[in-house]
């Protein structure tokens, strides 16, 4: 991706964590990336492009939170990686809430863009595989429709809880440890089949 | 409105032109936009507290009170659906806008204490453990079907999957944890 247009990308994820979808015009990203409106047009299309990409940029970007480790730093046990993989939305960190905040944006705003769901299906899609991949391998004997159900619950519990944190309603710590708990469930629920 | 343009969406001569009524005989009732967001959540959480009015038909058990207080939200019903939507709207909105969250966290806490009670209830009668912890796992349940329901309005999920997950995660809850 070229310098300018990361820079586009970067801006309107700010843009949308700040404002919401509603708030973001392309004027405001403009002046807030520094480019011409052309430009964003250019690379963009119109808005609904702007959308769809701010969607896979934010979902890239909390991929490299996730992954971003010392290289010495010893190997993580799988509990050890799901836990950071579901928790990673709950973070007290600007760019982790601004992602959040963002995400959660897209998310209640797909309900009125249709040309978002497939992007935020897909999206999700992914992050339930995955989570579903790192529960299998605590509970190999698991069935791979028990260990996605599964995924999906945790999923949805951790959307709800960003919702409630970034909303003010409800303690970082908390969510959290919440989460922690549920992975627990969930993972003595899947044991006992 | 806001079920179909969200809050943000929200103008006041809209409203008037949906409602057939003034902008004035809005300002007047609900005095600015704040307040009529307000009392639209007020609204909406009043409709569903109807539809998932599960006043103890005598004798239903407790698993299945709580399995229709949390599940209600998913039901293939128009206005249900526009309740929901509203729901999650302001909730998405509060983010942004401070003024609504008072509201939210009242409402949020309502939900949270009925559900929360009806656990306890049946901690009282033998049907859940007692070593279930009945506010943890209020705040999950409720928290779960908040996030499901965001999936479920974007149609990510059928209506028979969001209520499924919902059972299933309250079998779960309700199995109590081995320690306690």
């Amino acid at each position: 991706m070229s310098d300018r247009k990361s820079a586009i990308m970067e801006a309107a994820a700010r843009v949308i964590a700040r404002r919401g979808v509603r708030g973001l015009r392309v004027e405001e990203l403009a002046a807030e990336a520094g480019v011409s409106t052309a430009l964003i047009y250019y690379h963009f299309k119109d808005r609904a492009g702007i959308l769809r990409r701010t969607l896979e940029f934010i979902n890239d970007r909390a991929a490299g939170y996730t992954t971003e480790r010392a290289p010495d730093a010893p190997a993580l046990s799988p509990r050890q990686e799901l836990e950071q993989a579901l928790l990673l939305e709950l973070q007290d960190d600007e760019e982790v809430r601004e992602n959040s905040t963002a995400w959660g944006e897209l998310r209640a705003s797909a309900i009125f863009e249709p040309q978002l769901r497939e992007d935020l299906a897909r999206a999700t899609l992914i992050w339930v595989q995955e989570i579903a991949e790192l529960l299998g391998r605590m509970r190999p004997l698991a069935t791979a429709a028990g260990l996605t159900v599964a995924a999906e619950r945790l999923t949805g519990l951790v959307e709800g809880l960003s919702m409630r944190w970034l909303g003010g309603v409800l303690p970082l710590e908390h969510a959290r440890a919440l989460v922690r708990d549920a992975v627990e469930a969930e993972l003595e629920r899947l044991g006992r089949r | 409105m806001i079920a179909l343009r969200g809050v943000r969406g929200l103008r006041v001569e809209d409203v008037a032109a949906e409602a057939g009524v003034s902008k004035t005989l809005i300002y007047y009732h609900f005095r600015d936009r704040a307040g009529l967001v307000t009392s639209a959540l007020d609204y909406v959480n009043d409709r569903a507290e109807s539809y998932a009015d599960v006043a103890a038909v005598g004798g239903t058990p407790i698993r299945e009170l709580l399995l229709s207080l949390l599940a209600a939200e998913f039901q293939d019903d128009t206005t249900v659906r526009e309740n929901s939507a509203v729901w999650g709207e302001v909730r998405a909105a509060a983010t942004f806008e401070d003024g609504l969250r008072p509201t939210l966290a009242s409402l949020t806490e309502r939900w949270l204490v009925d559900v929360a009670e009806l656990i306890e209830d049946g901690q009282d009668d033998g049907s859940i453990p007692p070593t279930v912890d009945s506010r943890a796992v209020a705040v999950r349940l409720t928290s779960l079907v908040e996030g499901l329901s965001g999936r479920w309005l974007a149609g990510l999920l059928s209506t028979a999957e969001a209520r499924a997950h919902v059972a299933a995660a309250l079998e779960r809850e309700l199995a109590g944890s081995p320690q306690g």
